[in-house]
């Protein structure tokens, strides 16, 4: 048996029936990033020690019959989570030095189910990028074509999910940084509704649209892992107390449920074979007894213009705590006072993207601009919110595609800010309505994943779990792996 | 909107954050292009909208109690320059 070909659902069957340990589970997937992960590069910090340790545990839970369905079950993490002892650098040269003191709420939960924690993946810096070039450390290759980006800005975690490297993994998504990466590397990837997972010890970036969720090979494992993170926290209370999903509902069939395919998720300039691969997923579900709706959401094209206004002034303010002061890199040494301390260590330590939306942020927060930019903004927000709610009356879920385009090469969109942010354009809608949002496998087009999205109400995960699983039951796009060197 | 090189100046020392001169020429065109393109939401009429609240109201509160972190020599060793158990940091005034 390829251990490196499971999935969680398989891999906890295997674990129960003792066909293999959770510790030779750990060790396939600890040689497979040794033998992959220098060509792919998606983990920053590798925790082989921590890891087996880990998987000794899950053992023995087992041996004593009280094994969740995680138990044993290795895991990446990315790197802006926290992991008590563990670098985390964020994918930022601000943090290369720093270690984590405490575990984020996710972690814990995760460590009380027992799961594995292989490394930590790699990112943008910060969670700001489309294509996790803006790591400091590595660019991650996708691997379906390592000459192309893996997305982002979660891309490590969903290279290393699709390279067979981890059994899944956990992202953030402030504006697609889960979903967008899952689309280019042919893997399933869940923004959780704001509110639903809690964020104490994550980075954040953009505290009123952050969420972290899972990646993973399948719906079912993305169901479960999402189950085992999500929950009230009084450590954000922002986390409302919604209580657990039913996962049985997730495999109910979709007849009568309505789908919303909204035109203007349509626009010019998209992949034809993304269009395609759509129209044949629209058939598929009609095929399965749901209705397709189309439906009209008149301000989407205004959600990334509210969406970078909001994510810069947010991130000016959030990223104020990386002055060199209490930790990380500090120019301490070499500045003769404290304000020189501050801007020395942040010229040092923070990179091109991250300085470039801290001065936007700066500006449309600063007076006489406030309520020009960040203001108006917030404004059209709420109008984007209520068109959400509008829609959701007369449908179930969304259908859209998660890209307008599939993988691009190294390079392509570096250099125009614009032009990257262009790439989230289908996906920033659902954090600034604070809804859910599902990316799956649909289809390729020369050798690259095509992804597809399906948004649903707040909190209302269980619905879009249920049409992507449907859709995967009866489509083999999933079982596809890219063949790495 | 243009944003010139001296307003970014101006910004980033708001910012707390050094620029070098390439990067305040890049910035500045960078910046001017993006803020272009969020003009667009002056076509939206928002005269009937509140500000109102973006996300759901918080909803798990608790006080504000004092706890003692378990385990404090983790956060100090991290200090970039420190006296014993203090932080040492730069004059604030010359």
């Amino acid at each position: 048996m390829d251990l490196n070909q499971l999935t969680i659902t398989l891999a906890h069957d295997g674990l129960l029936k003792k066909e293999f340990s959770s510790r030779e589970l750990t060790q396939a997937y600890l040689a497979a990033i040794k033998r992959l992960d220098p060509s792919i590069h998606a983990f920053i910090t590798v925790m082989e020690e921590g890891a087996l340790r880990q998987a000794d545990a899950a053992d023995a839970v087992f041996a004593s019959g009280e094994a969740t369905e995680l138990t044993g079950i290795p895991l990446a993490i990315k790197d802006n989570i926290l992991i008590d002892g563990i670098a985390a650098t964020s994918g930022s040269k601000v943090l290369e030095n720093y270690v984590a003191t405490y575990d984020a709420t996710v972690i814990s939960r995760l460590k009380k189910s027992g799961a594995v924690f292989l490394g930590k993946a790699n990112q943008d810096e910060f969670a700001m990028g489309s294509s996790t070039e803006n790591s400091a450390y590595e660019k991650t290759a996708n691997p379906w074509d390592p000459s192309r980006v893996p997305g982002g800005s979660s891309g490590g975690s969903a290279a290393a999910v699709a390279a067979g490297m981890c059994l899944g993994a956990l992202g953030s998504d402030t504006g697609g940084s889960i979903r967008q990466p899952a689309a280019f590397c042919g893997v399933v990837g869940v923004k959780p509704t704001y509110g639903r997972v809690s964020r104490y010890g994550l980075s954040a970036l953009a505290s009123s649209l952050d969420q972290i969720g899972p990646l993973a090979k399948t719906v079912m494992d993305a169901a479960r892992v999402l189950q085992a993170i999500s929950g009230q926290d009084g450590r954000d209370p922002t986390t409302q107390a919604v209580g657990d999903m039913n996962l049985s509902k997730v495999t109910q069939d979709i007849r009568g449920i309505k789908i919303g395919v909204p035109k203007e998720y349509f626009i010019e300039g998209m992949d034809p074979d993304i269009k395609k691969a759509i129209d044949q997923a629209m058939e598929k579900f009609q095929e399965l007894g749901a209705e397709i709706q189309e439906v009209q959401l008149p301000l989407t094209k205004y959600a990334l213009a509210v969406y970078y206004l909001t994510v810069t002034s947010e991130v000016s303010a959030n990223l104020a705590r990386y002055d060199g002061i209490r930790y990380g890199l500090s120019a301490h040494d070499t500045a003769k006072n404290l304000a020189e301390v501050y801007s020395r260590s942040r010229e040092q330590g923070l990179g091109a993207e991250t300085k470039r939306r801290i001065i936007l942020g700066t500006y449309t927060l600063s007076a006489g601009y406030y309520d020009q930019y960040y203001v108006k903004a917030q404004k059209v927000r709420q109008m984007i919110m209520q068109e959400f709610d509008r829609v959701f009356r007369q449908v179930d879920c969304l259908l859209t595609p998660t890209t307008p385009s599939v993988a691009f090469s190294f390079g392509e969109k570096f250099s125009d800010p614009l032009m990257m942010y262009l790439s989230d354009i289908y996906t920033v809608p659902a954090n600034i309505g604070g809804i859910c949002g599902i990316s799956i496998p649909c289809g390729f087009t020369r050798g690259l994943p095509i992804g597809m999205q399906i948004m649903g109400k707040s909190f209302d995960e269980e619905t879009i779990l249920r049409v992507a699983y449907a859709y995967e039951q009866s489509t083999d796009w999933h079982t596809r792996q890219p063949k790495v060197r | 909107m243009d944003l010139t090189e001296k307003d970014v100046e101006k910004l980033a020392s708001l910012a707390r954050l050094e620029l070098t001169p390439e990067e305040k020429r890049r910035f500045a065109e960078q910046l001017s292009s993006i803020l272009d393109y969020v003009k667009q939401l002056d076509d939206v009429d928002t005269n009937e909208v509140g500000l109102g609240t973006h996300v759901p109201p918080a909803s798990s509160f608790r006080n504000d109690d004092i706890e003692l972190w378990p385990n404090s020599q983790p956060i100090i060793r991290q200090f970039p320059e420190r006296a014993g158990n203090l932080n040492k940091i730069r004059p604030v005034l010359e």
